[in-house]
C-alpha cells in the first residue's frame, strides 16, 4: 500500500539548470538561423519530446513574455515548463498507488500535495502580480499536461470563459486556488480515469492469460501461518502433557501476526474460513498419528470443532459484520483460540 | 471490542457567527443524538468567538486543541477503538469578515496532526472563501450560500477523511529546537467527587505580569480553556456511544500575528483520582528581551526558556513523584510564587483573575 506519510512536497528548484543552460547554449549555436524566441521553443520541443509544432509553442511563449517578472526571461519561463513536468511525474506516481474513492477527492488531494506550492512559486517569482487569472490557469494547463498544443486559441478561449479575475475597488481579490484547480483539475481527472482503466485491464489481462500462478501465490500469502501452533502441539504430545502458557499464547500470537497487520481492516466474514481451515490444517499436523486413530480426528472434524467453538464467540459479540484493525483482531482472537486449544487438548488425552 | 470507527466533524462559522456544519461517523446514531449533535458545533466555537469578542484588539485564533485518549478499565471486550480526538481551527479573516473552520476528528491511530491541519488552513478554508467569491461574481443573485457551504463541507470532510491513518510524524509544536518560556503553570485534579483546578504565575502586582499579558489572550481564557474543551470531548465521545475511555487534554495552540501561546499538559490517574499539570508556555520573540531584562531587575532570579521537552519531563517528574510541585514550579519560573495558587474552577475564583492578573496596570 502506498505510504502517505512519504509523499513530501517537492523541492521547487530541483532541477539541474546548468546542465540544461549548457544543453541550450548548444541548440543555440545547432539553430542559430531561428529567432530567440524559436531557440527557446526548440529547446523545449527536444528536451521534453513535444511533438507540437514550432511555431505553436513560439505562439505561446510570445502570449507570456510581457507576463514575466523583471529579470525573468523566456528561458527561466522555459525551465518552468520543465521543472512543472518533473512535478507532474511525482505526481502521476502517487495518483497511480493511491486509491481515491472519486475523481474529485483526488483532484483536492493532488493539487494540496503537489501543485499548491508550485503555484505560490509562479506567482511569487516567475509571473508578475497583474497577470490575470485566466492566463495562469491556462498556463497550468499547458504546464502539467502532457497532451501536444494543438489550439493554443481554443484552450485560452475556455479558460478566458471560466476563470474570472475579481477585483475589490483596485485591489485583485486572491482567488489562487480557484485558478489552480481550474488549471489542473481537468489534467488530474484524464489521469485518474486512465489510472482505474489500466489496473482494471491489468487485472484482466493476468485472468485471460490464465495466470494462475499469479493469484496463487496471492492467496498463499493470505494464510496464517500456524508453525509454532503445530511445534506445540507436537511437543505436548511427547512431553508428558506439559503446557506452558507464554509458550502457547506465542504460538497462537505468532499464527494470528502472520495473517493481520497493523492498520489494515479486516472484516470476519473475510477471514474466518481461512482461519477455520489454517488452523485445523496446522493442529492435524501437530498430532501423532495414534492420536488421530484413536480419536478420530481428520482435517474435517477438525475444522468442524472449531466452527462450532468460534460460533458461540460470534453469537456473543454479533460479530459477523464487524471490521477491525488487524491489532485489534488479534488482540480479540488470541484468548478464544487459548481457550479452545486448552479445551482441544484436555479433551484430547482425557482418557489417558 | 466495538467496530473502528472515525469521527470527522467540519464546522463553519461566518462573519455574524452562523454555522454550518457537516459531521461524518462510521457507526449509525440515533435521532435524538443526532438531534444533540447539532449544538455541538456552537459549544465547540464557542471560546473562539469568546477569545474574538473578550480581546478584539488582540483577536487571538485557536489553532489546535489535542487530546490523547485513555480507557477507564484495561482489559474489557467492548473497549472502543480510537485512540486520538483533537480539533483543529483556521481562523482567515477576509473582505467579508472573519470566518473559522472548525475540526473535530476521532481516529483510531495517532495521526499526523500536522498535515491534517495544513490542508484546512492552507487549502480547505481558503477554498471556501475564494470559492464563494468566484460563485457570487459568476451567479450573482442566484448564488445560494447555503449550498454551497454544504457541498463544500462534505469536500472537506471526504478530504480530511482520506488523510487519517498516516501515523504521527512530528510533534505539532514551533520546531524542535525552539525555545519557550513560561508565563503560567496548570494545577487540575478531578474525580467523581473532586474538581479542582488552579493556576499559579507571578504576583498580579508584579511587572512583569503585563509583560505577560501582552503576550498572551489573557489568564482568564486559558484558565478555562482546558476544562471547557476537556468536557466538550467528553460531550462528544459520549454521544458516539465512545464511553469506556476518556480524553486527556495534551495541547493547545493559538496564535494572534506573530505571537504564539502553547499550553502543554500531562496527566495521571492515581487512585481514580486523575491529576494533571501544565505549563502555558510563548516562544522566544523580540519582546521577551525586554522580559528578561526587566526579570533581572527584579531580582526573583533569571527566568529560563527552554524547549518543550524540558517542560514535558518536568510535568511528568511532578506526576510520577520524582519532584516537588512547589520546587518544579519555581525551576520553571523563579518569578511564579508556588503557594498562591488562583482558583480557576469557581466563578468566584475567575473573577478575581479578571480583575486582578487580566487587568494590565
Amino acid at each position: 500500500m502506498f505510504d502517505k506519510e512519504k509523499t513530501e512536497f517537492l523541492e521547487i528548484d530541483n532541477i539541474e539548470k546548468d546542465r540544461l543552460y549548457s544543453y541550450f547554449e548548444r541548440i543555440k549555436k545547432q539553430f542559430n538561423h531561428l529567432d530567440p524566441l524559436q531557440i527557446v521553443a526548440k529547446f523545449l520541443i527536444i528536451t521534453q519530446s513535444i511533438s507540437t509544432p514550432l511555431e505553436e509553442i513560439s505562439n505561446f511563449l510570445r502570449y507570456y513574455e510581457d507576463n514575466l517578472i523583471e529579470g525573468k526571461n523566456l528561458l527561466d519561463f522555459a525551465f518552468e515548463w520543465i521543472n512543472a513536468q518533473k512535478i507532474r511525474f511525482e505526481y502521476k506516481k502517487f495518483l497511480s498507488n493511491s486509491q481515491f474513492e472519486n475523481y474529485l477527492l483526488a483532484i483536492d488531494d493532488c493539487i494540496f500535495r503537489f501543485f499548491l506550492n508550485y503555484d505560490d512559486h509562479v506567482r511569487r517569482k516567475i509571473l508578475k502580480e497583474d497577470v490575470k487569472e485566466f492566463k495562469i490557469s491556462m498556463l497550468y494547463e499547458i504546464f502539467f499536461s502532457r497532451d501536444d498544443i494543438n489550439n493554443f486559441q481554443k484552450i485560452l478561449e475556455w479558460h478566458k470563459i471560466n476563470v474570472p479575475t475579481i477585483f475589490y475597488g483596485a485591489q485583485k481579490i486572491t482567488t489562487n486556488l480557484i485558478t489552480l484547480r481550474s488549471g489542473v483539475a481537468r489534467i488530474i481527472k484524464k489521469d485518474f480515469d486512465n489510472t482505474r482503466l489500466s489496473s482494471t485491464r491489468e487485472v484482466q489481462i493476468l485472468k485471460e492469460k490464465g495466470f494462475k500462478q499469479y493469484f496463487q501465490a496471492r492467496e498463499r500469502k493470505l494464510q496464517f501461518n500456524g508453525t509454532m501452533i503445530e511445534r506445540f502441539i507436537k511437543f505436548f504430545c511427547f512431553s508428558g502433557k506439559i503446557i506452558i502458557e507464554r509458550e502457547l499464547e506465542n504460538a497462537i500470537k505468532q499464527f494470528l501476526s502472520s495473517y493481520f497487520k497493523f492498520g489494515t481492516f479486516y472484516e470476519y466474514k473475510d477471514f474466518k474460513e481461512e482461519l477455520i481451515q489454517s488452523l485445523a490444517e496446522f493442529i492435524n499436523s501437530g498430532l501423532t498419528d495414534v492420536i488421530k486413530k484413536s480419536k478420530s480426528y481428520n482435517l474435517n472434524i477438525l475444522e468442524l470443532q472449531i466452527s462450532n467453538f468460534l460460533k458461540e464467540f460470534e453469537k456473543k459479540n454479533q460479530i459477523k459484520e464487524t471490521r477491525l484493525d488487524g491489532l485489534a483482531w488479534i488482540n480479540d482472537l488470541n484468548p478464544l483460540l487459548k481457550k479452545y486449544l486448552l479445551k482441544f487438548l484436555d479433551e484430547t488425552y482425557e482418557e489417558e | 471490542m466495538k467496530s473502528v470507527s472515525s469521527i470527522v466533524g467540519l464546522f463553519f462559522s461566518d462573519e455574524i457567527n452562523l454555522v454550518y456544519e457537516n459531521i461524518k461517523f462510521s457507526g449509525d446514531l440515533s435521532l435524538e443524538k443526532k438531534e444533540k449533535l447539532k449544538i455541538l458545533p456552537f459549544k465547540f466555537l464557542g471560546p473562539l468567538f469568546l477569545t474574538a469578542a473578550s480581546t478584539k484588539e488582540k483577536n487571538w485564533k485557536i489553532e489546535v486543541i489535542e487530546s490523547s485518549l485513555s480507557q477507564y478499565q484495561e482489559t474489557t471486550i467492548d473497549v472502543d477503538v480510537i485512540q486520538s480526538f483533537f480539533n483543529l481551527n483556521s481562523s482567515i479573516e477576509s473582505e467579508d469578515g472573519k470566518t473559522n473552520l472548525f475540526a473535530l476528528i476521532g481516529s483510531p491511530y495517532t495521526e499526523d496532526i500536522k498535515v491534517i491541519y495544513d490542508k484546512i488552513v492552507n487549502y480547505i478554508h481558503p477554498s471556501i472563501i475564494q470559492g464563494k467569491i468566484v460563485n457570487e461574481s459568476f451567479l450573482g443573485g442566484d448564488f445560494s450560500f447555503k449550498d454551497f457551504i454544504e457541498a463544500e463541507l462534505i469536500r472537506g470532510v471526504n478530504l480530511i477523511e482520506m488523510s487519517l491513518g498516516s501515523s504521527r510524524k512530528i510533534e505539532m509544536s514551533l520546531g524542535s529546537s525552539r525555545k519557550l518560556y513560561c508565563v503560567g503553570f496548570m494545577e487540575r485534579k478531578e474525580s467523581d467527587n473532586i474538581r479542582e483546578s488552579y493556576l499559579y504565575t507571578c504576583d498580579f502586582d508584579d511587572p512583569l505580569k503585563n509583560i505577560y499579558l501582552d503576550n498572551i489572550p489573557s489568564y482568564y481564557v486559558l484558565s478555562i480553556l482546558p476544562d471547557y474543551y476537556e468536557n466538550r470531548i467528553i460531550e462528544t465521545l459520549s454521544l458516539f456511544d465512545k464511553t469506556t475511555i476518556f480524553p486527556n487534554i495534551r495541547a493547545i495552540r493559538m496564535s494572534h500575528e506573530e505571537k504564539k501561546v502553547i499550553y502543554l499538559e500531562e496527566f495521571l490517574m492515581e487512585k481514580n483520582i486523575k491529576k494533571s499539570y501544565g505549563v502555558i508556555l510563548i516562544p522566544d520573540n523580540k519582546n521577551l528581551a525586554g522580559l528578561l531584562q526587566a526579570a533581572g531587575l527584579h531580582g526573583g532570579g533569571s527566568p529560563q526558556m527552554e524547549t518543550m521537552s524540558f517542560y514535558k519531563k518536568k510535568l511528568r517528574q511532578i506526576l510520577d513523584k520524582n519532584k516537588n510541585l512547589e520546587e518544579t514550579i519555581v525551576e520553571i519560573n523563579p518569578i511564579f510564587d508556588p503557594f498562591e495558587k488562583w482558583k480557576t474552577d469557581t466563578e468566584e475564583g475567575l473573577s478575581k483573575i479578571k480583575d486582578l492578573l487580566d487587568n494590565n496596570n
